[in-house]
């Protein structure tokens, strides 16, 4: 994301009644960016929940894949995406890997049980562990 | 089944919640009361606007999250 669309961005939602974790300017959120280092924002004058803002490029294969494979979603009438929920599992499973990452995997593989793909587990498996080389 | 693990409770839950829809309206309000405890004690620790926005990142620095 280059620099004039992420201070629209950081403007139009400080506008909305967000604070960013990292800094006050888009100037100063901006270093998180370009580096590719991920930010988050919450509604001003809370924590809790609050939205997290990642940067890729091409070398990021996992989050690039996600980014470029998304799951449509609707609830009501909102519409939203999100990565395919094999891909959510083994990301918690390999990548992040702590204890309440296991946990939510197995929740998730539980729950999703019926609907889970075992070719998409082997499809993703090797993006996935290519993240980690 | 009789639980031993974080993980075996993880397990009938995630049963339960599959089997039984309403059990999503008991998570929502576990949620929700979370998120309003959470909301007022920051506020209490951390005042509001600047002062907030300063407090919390040093609190978010010593918890390793920033």
């Amino acid at each position: 994301m280059d620099q004039e669309n992420f201070k629209n961005l950081f403007i139009d939602l400080q506008k909305n009644g967000f604070w960013c974790y990292q800094g006050d300017t888009d100037d100063e959120a901006y270093n998180y960016i370009k580096n590719l280092d991920p930010i988050r924002f919450a509604k001003t004058n809370e924590i809790f929940p609050n939205m997290e803002l990642i940067p890729f490029d091409d070398s990021k294969k996992a989050k690039s894949f996600e980014f470029k494979n998304p799951q449509k979603i609707r609830i009501k009438d909102f519409d939203f995406k999100i990565s395919p929920l094999e891909f959510e599992i083994l990301y918690k499973e390999i990548i992040l890997a702590g204890k309440k990452d296991l946990e939510d995997a197995k929740h998730l593989r539980i729950f999703f049980s019926e609907i889970l793909k075992e070719e998409k587990f082997k499809e993703y498996k090797k993006i996935i562990t290519d993240e980690l080389k | 089944m009789i639980p031993k693990t974080d993980m075996d409770y993880i397990e009938i839950y995630a049963n339960k919640l599959k089997n039984n829809n309403s059990f999503f309206q008991q998570q929502k309000i576990l949620i929700e009361s979370q998120l309003h405890g959470s909301s007022s004690l920051f506020k209490n620790m951390f005042g509001t606007e600047k002062n907030f926005r300063r407090n919390s990142r040093e609190y978010l620095k010593k918890i390793g999250l920033i």
